[in-house]
């Protein structure tokens, strides 16, 4: 057995390339396939209990989608020759599917929303003056048919896109784990495991937001959170944690076990330079507790009261959130630390606080989103204040 | 009545939408693009244009004939003049001498390549620095072109 | 599929390289800016077909008097024979403007003890050259392998890149259009060599490039053309009587991380198993 020092490393790798922003990348892509899988368990599925977040997962879907592109731009060396990767897409690289996946995905969910909202888009533009009657006008693209048949024919047309959509959302995601699964260079990297793992840790992301957001909102409008939704959705958080958790161990394992040529540097990486981010942070911290206070959650729903429920709900899905950014750190980042010499690490990564791919602007991108969604309310409301009930949604 | 209208209407942007970005794409894509391969054709001339620095030991000996003879007799006939001075191109181009070429007279340069090192193949002539000087006045040693009291580097055995 | 080779193509180029023997060097950049600015585009039907046309029919595209297809290059090193001087790495930085910090090739030494610990070490890549202090105990053999692009006929590079900007020339040299490398960093990922660097002044993928505008004038590749001890080859595998691909052929020669079955064009003589 050869012995090895691990401090040697190819000259060319002494820094990690791929910064934060490589991390926010598929941390809110992720969120994008969750919040839409949520959605879609209500329109297509008929979780009725999911009513309550059936617009609010379609439209914060839309809202990190609408930003997902700006941590990429942040992060290339030319981002004024990004449309490259529209204009001359290299079908063999799993990076330039991105223009394509991304455009389909947006066009079909911009689509279901238009269609979810056009009954309120038409009552605005009638509603209102100058400007804004414009602007809702066009929106509306000038047919103001709000007639049962018109909107049963909507209705029908949610299911076909919201069906659509689920393959999408899991390519849309299983893209981006793929991205790093079919670099061969890199033994962290390199498993075909690598986009389900993204996958299942995208939909726990996903459903940890929306729980979140629900109950924020709620709070923040003065309104009732409905304990039957929060129960529903912690039901599927739990199960899609428990997915997550054990294919990401199922891989440490196989790694650890095998001792493959990879083992002699990611051993010693996870013993050192990830033991903070990866055993403590995603794995005890970010994926045991968020188990049992879940499995509290499900198993004992007689037992508990609807605050102490949303509470723990809250707390577990906030935990979630730090594990799967933890993922996407420790797969990003840590897939960097080891040179490919696979005999040193490279120098520890540390974001900088300004600058292009710094802390600041990483705060900045994921609290856009948050944003836009406050803007996307107060035009068109999530949630009716008034008994009106919403058009294409009433099954 | 038609209820399916708003429909339509997105069918239609979505067409049009569809058909712009497909004759959009057509003007963007580069003029030699698939010409060979999924690459601009072109870019390998962007490469030959490149200018070239070093000019080879042919190019040194069309002006400088006796150093060119007297290395090509000794040891460091296979050592490149613009290895040990500079590239050709930081001193002339193919019409006329642009600048002076420089002479490293340092015996870091020497040692480069005879610096006794374990990983160097033994067939290769070494030395451990203060061994090989030890017989010479110490004052002399300590220049930095002490290897030129006694070695001509164009034809390197003793002079 | 838009992109294939078409036959117009085909036939374009034989009279293309007809056309550009009598082209001189001196000319030939003119010649190109006229050459490509008289080609017109003409897009046939759906988005399938590109055919050249202009007023010079045939004209040199890109360059004049060299046909990529007529080469296909090879590269042998000898690790038996190099003595870890750093003149190859000195002469790739001058001759190709390698940034500081970064490089193109570069010099790894290896010296591996009875008890079959490793260790290796490239300081500046072998540029200054090596620390004499620096020795182990008992040391039983120790090496130079000199590294660069593998000019890999599958490389992963290639098929990574998501915008065709990295790519692979008809004569077998691996290439980045600097002019749409959108700088991702991608294929620096992919490569499994370190062959690749993002280029901090260029902001674009930047790696060996076989000295391509001296080979493509007949000239050798700078570091091979430093090497003091021949450690170095270059050859064409479509010319006649190549030096290169006949020791290819005929010797026991190895690539690096074969199992990754990038097929290499860059061949080692004398590799030990230690050399990652
Ligand atoms: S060695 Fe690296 S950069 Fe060179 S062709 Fe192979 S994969 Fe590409
Ligand atoms: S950095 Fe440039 S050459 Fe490399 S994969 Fe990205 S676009 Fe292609």
């Amino acid at each position: 057995m050869l012995q090895e020092s691990l401090n040697f490393v190819f000259p060319n790798d002494f820094h990690i390339m791929w910064s934060l922003m490589i991390v926010i990348y598929p941390y809110v892509t992720g969120i994008v396939a969750g919040a839409f899988i949520v959605s879609s368990l209500y329109h297509v599925f008929g979780r009725d209990e999911l009513k309550p977040v059936g617009r609010l997962s379609m439209v914060a879907s839309l809202a990190f989608l609408l930003i997902a592109t700006t941590p990429l731009l942040l992060h290339l060396g030319h981002p004024e020759r990004a449309l490259n990767i529209v204009i001359t897409p290299h079908f063999t690289s799993a990076m330039a599917a991105f223009g394509m996946i991304y455009t389909c995905y947006l066009t079909l969910l911009t689509l279901e929303i238009w269609l979810v909202y056009r009954k309120d888009i038409i009552m605005v533009a009638a509603r209102s003056r100058g400007i804004k009657r414009v602007i809702f006008s066009v929106l509306s693209l000038g047919v103001y048919d709000i007639s049962e048949e018109s909107l049963r024919i909507d209705h029908r047309a949610i299911i076909v896109l919201a069906s659509l959509g689920i393959p999408a959302a899991c390519i849309l995601h299983g893209y981006v784990g793929f991205m790093f699964g079919s670099v061969k260079a890199n033994a962290w990297w390199s498993t075909p495991l690598m986009p389900i793992i993204f996958l299942f840790s995208a939909v726990t992301s996903g459903i940890a937001m929306i729980i979140i957001l629900y109950q924020s909102l709620m709070r923040l409008s003065g309104q009732k959170i409905i304990g039957e939704c929060v129960q529903s959705l912690s039901r599927w958080l739990w199960l899609f944690t428990i997915m997550t958790v054990t294919l990401e161990m199922l891989e440490i394992i196989s790694l650890a076990y095998k001792k493959g040529e990879e083992w002699l540097v990611i051993g010693p990486l996870l013993g050192t330079k990830l033991a903070f981010p990866f055993i403590a942070v995603q794995v005890v911290f970010g994926s045991l507790i968020p188990i049992v206070l879940l499995a509290i959650v499900v198993l004992m729903k007689p037992f508990l009261t609807n605050p102490l429920r949303n509470t723990i709900a809250f707390v577990a899905s906030l935990i979630l959130l730090i594990q799967v950014f933890a993922m996407r750190w420790n797969v990003v980042i840590g897939g960097q630390i080891f040179s490919k010499s696979m005999r040193g690490f490279r120098d520890p990564y540390v974001p900088e606080l300004f600058g292009r791919e710094g802390a600041l602007a990483a705060i900045a991108i994921f609290i856009t989103p948050f944003v836009l969604l406050a803007i996307f309310n107060k035009f068109l409301p999530m949630y009716e204040t008034s008994d009106e009930p919403s058009g294409g949604e009433s099954a | 009545m038609d209820h399916t209208k708003h429909l339509w209407r997105v069918v239609l942007i979505l067409v049009l939408a569809g058909a712009g970005a497909i004759i959009g794409r057509h003007f963007l894509i580069p003029k030699s693009f698939g010409e060979q391969g999924f690459y601009r054709y072109d870019s390998l001339g962007d490469y030959m244009t490149q200018p070239v620095r070093h000019g080879g030991d042919a190019a040194c000996a069309a002006c400088h004939k006796d150093r060119a003879d007297a290395k090509a007799g000794g040891k460091h006939a296979t050592v490149s003049c613009e290895s040990c001075h500079a590239p050709m191109a930081s001193h002339a181009t193919t019409e006329a001498k642009t600048a002076d070429m420089p002479k490293n007279r340092d015996m870091t340069l020497c040692l480069w390549c005879h610096q006794k090192l374990r990983a160097r193949p033994e067939t290769m002539p070494q030395i451990e620095i203060s061994e090989h000087l030890a017989a010479l006045d110490p004052e002399d040693a300590k220049k930095a072109d002490v290897c030129f009291n006694c070695h001509d580097v164009h034809n390197p055995s003793m002079k | 599929m838009p992109y294939m080779k078409g036959e117009p193509m085909n036939d374009n180029k034989e009279m293309k390289s007809d056309a550009a023997l009598e082209v001189s060097r001196r000319d030939f950049l003119g010649t190109i800016a006229g050459a490509l600015s008289a080609v017109a585009l003409v897009i046939v039907a759906d988005d399938a077909v590109y055919i050249a046309s202009g007023a010079e029919p045939g004209a040199p595209l890109p360059a004049g008097g060299y046909d990529p297809d007529k080469h296909s290059y090879v590269y042998v090193i000898d690790i038996t024979k190099c003595i870890g001087c750093g003149s190859c790495v000195r002469a790739c930085k001058a001759e190709n403007n390698v940034p500081d910090l970064f490089f193109r090739t570069w010099i790894e030494r290896y010296m591996v003890s009875r008890s079959g610990e490793v260790s290796v070490d490239s300081p500046k890549g072998g540029y200054d050259g090596f620390d004499p202090s620096i020795t182990g105990d008992e040391i039983t053999k120790a090496f130079f392998v000199p590294k660069m692009c593998n000019h890999c006929s599958h490389s992963p590079c290639v098929q990574l890149c998501p915008v065709g900007a990295s790519y692979r020339s008809p004569d077998g040299v691996v290439l980045v259009d600097e002019k749409r490398c959108i700088g991702c960093g991608y294929c620096v990922q992919a490569c499994p060599y370190g062959s690749r660097f993002l280029n901090p002044e260029t902001k674009v993928a930047s790696k060996c490039t076989w000295c391509y505008h001296r080979i493509t004038k007949g000239m050798r590749p700078a570091c091979v053309e430093m090497c003091p001890r021949g450690v170095r080859k270059f050859g064409d595998a479509k010319a006649l009587h190549d030096e290169v691909s006949e020791i290819i052929a005929t010797k026991q020669v190895h690539v690096l991380k074969p199992e990754l079955l990038t097929e290499p064009n860059l061949h080692y003589l004398g590799l030990s198993m230690e050399v990652r």
